[in-house]
């Protein structure tokens, strides 16, 4: 019954409390918020309880979503779960993490219609690798599209730290594809 | 942006992860923890509403009169718990007491018998103590002297009407010969006194403080203590039907004397769980403030009484007429806290075994404190 419905009236029905209508809004957005967040952090683990707990956060705000059209909610649940990954990343950024030792030159440019027989998974175990914060620079811009100003913001970083930090997780991640391109 | 960033990033944007095994079930049980948790923090004004309301109602509660506990030598509380039905006017047993022994008598030895005379208050015969029964001297020239006073006299002070053996204890006159009572015969008629009577309101308690009486007895109603908590559904915009539960003690004390010199006392409390509905119209609502006058009805029910150690398990209840005006203080939207001046008439079936504060004023003024919590405004 609740399949049916649009974004909105699912809404109306999460605001009056209604247990059916919430697991409805996680069946249709909890598989890429678990995706995002795999991005964003590096265990499985801490992906799956990142996506719970933004899903949680989404339904305990709801009153303040406006709905202005198709594809509203999910934004809207997107940038929840963007900014509660952030202020994950940025709580365990003291964590040491060991860079990679080999990353060898990258002149070579990546045949860009080769990067599309890469497995999705495959993908996200790379990105998913990067420490943690070129990890979440390389997502914010190269993914999810934010500028560097914006970056820096979020991440109490510099503008030109945040270019620095995204040109590394672009070397390491070329890296890695031109290796399983090569061994392809 | 380099074309192989676009690519990844097209990738990566539609693709949705296989969720793990128990996802949908583990996100049901933590969505409802912290619903829960979220409720239990939105009733902190409940919890300080009702610390504010104990904080008023306990000192009211702990000024009145405790059971002072008095132990004279010759009472013996009893202190066995007692099932009272309301349709056995027989209360509580009277605590024992041991009359005192009396001078000696003199050379005509009094005899005993059980006459019960009416008492008339125009001569000038003085009231004459008479446990359970009345001694006069048989043998004895004069006019003997037998002088009762029934248990309506006592009581309500006023000529007594037929009666068939009821008898009070008033003063003992110093000069009255008899000779000493067994406790057993006097206990033993005056419950009998009471059963006799089912009109016997109060029972035990009037007998030992029959308030009018000139003997010296006494009883003091305090005035009732009363908390609750109430509920209100708005049914317009300024009116609004209020329920909730009260809960109210009426205490009492009874004074009576034993001989000239030993008095004893007795604690009555009696607490009653009362209903009240009454319609309310806010006529004035200034900031988190609202002025209100309401009408309705309030069904007290009887949850138990005790009286000198007794206890009492079954009596009635009454009814109530509610009038009240009051402002009420809004400490959230759900949540206020209320100071209401309110009057009621109360109707209190008879027979029954408590006398209390309603009893001798059915019409009584109260100001009453409380939390109440707003419906339909969440």
């Amino acid at each position: 019954m609740f399949k049916s419905l649009d974004d909105r009236d699912l809404v109306a029905r999460c605001r009056e409390g209604d247990r059916m209508a919430e697991d409805e809004l996680y069946r249709r957005y909890a598989a890429k918020i678990y995706t995002l967040c795999r991005r964003y952090l590096r265990d499985d683990e801490d992906a799956k309880d990142l996506m719970h707990d933004a899903l949680i956060k989404a339904l305990e705000k709801i009153d303040s979503f406006n709905y202005s059209g198709d594809g509203s909610l999910y934004a809207w649940i997107r940038q929840i779960t963007i900014n509660m990954a952030v202020n994950h990343i940025k709580r365990y950024r003291w964590k040491i993490v060991a860079l990679e030792d080999d990353m060898l030159d990258t002149r070579d440019l990546i045949e860009d219609e080769r990067v599309t027989s890469i497995p999705h998974e495959v993908l996200l175990g790379w990105i998913s690798s990067l420490p943690d914060v070129r990890r979440a620079v390389f997502n914010l811009y190269c993914i999810d599209g934010y500028t560097h100003r914006e970056i820096a913001s979020m991440l109490g970083i510099s503008e030109k730290g945040s270019a620095g930090i995204l040109a590394q997780a672009r070397k390491q991640l070329k890296e890695k594809i031109r290796r399983y391109l090569k061994e392809a | 942006m380099n074309n192989w960033e676009d690519n990844i990033r097209d990738m990566l944007e539609g693709y949705e992860s296989p969720l793990p095994e128990g996802s949908l079930a583990e996100f049901q049980a933590r969505r409802k923890a912290t619903a829960k948790a979220a409720s239990i923090k939105r009733l902190w004004p409940v919890w300080l509403a009702t610390a504010a309301a104990a904080a008023i109602c306990v000192p009211l509660f702990l000024n009145h009169p405790q059971e002072k506990g008095r132990d004279h030598q010759t009472i013996n509380q009893s202190t066995e718990e007692m099932v009272v039905e309301a349709s056995v006017p027989i209360i509580a047993e009277s605590p024992a007491m041991e009359v005192l022994p009396l001078p000696e008598p003199p050379t005509n030895t009094p005899t005993r018998h059980t006459n019960v005379r009416k008492f008339a208050p125009d001569t000038n015969q003085r009231q004459t103590a008479v446990p359970a029964e009345v001694y006069s001297s048989s043998k004895q020239e004069g006019p003997t002297e037998e002088i009762q006073t029934s248990f309506e006299e006592v009581v309500s002070g006023q000529p007594p009407c037929d009666n068939t053996g009821t008898l009070i204890i008033p003063e003992l006159p110093q000069d009255v010969v008899k000779p000493a009572p067994a406790r057993r015969r006097i206990t033993g008629s005056i419950l009998v006194a009471a059963g006799q009577l089912p009109a016997a309101v109060g029972g035990t308690a009037s007998l030992f403080a029959p308030k009018t009486s000139p003997t010296g007895y006494s009883h003091t109603h305090y005035l009732p203590v009363k908390a609750g908590v109430t509920a209100s559904v708005p049914i317009s915009s300024s009116l609004s039907i209020t329920t909730g539960i009260n809960y109210s003690l009426y205490m009492s004390s009874y004074a009576y004397r034993i001989s000239s010199t030993q008095f004893g006392e007795n604690m009555q409390y009696v607490h009653y769980l009362g209903i009240p509905v009454s319609l309310n119209w806010k006529f004035v609502s200034t900031g988190n403030f609202d002025f209100y006058v309401g009408a309705g009805v309030e069904k007290a029910f009887f949850m138990g009484a005790s009286l000198a150690g007794s206890r009492i398990k079954k009596d009635g209840g009454y009814l109530s007429l509610l009038g009240s005006g009051g402002v009420q203080w809004n400490a959230s939207k759900l949540i206020g806290l209320y100071l209401e001046p309110s009057m009621s008439w109360s109707f209190m079936p008879e027979p029954r075994i408590t006398e209390t504060y309603l009893t001798e004023h059915p019409f009584t003024f109260l100001i009453a404190t409380g939390i109440r919590i707003n419906l339909n405004n969440r």
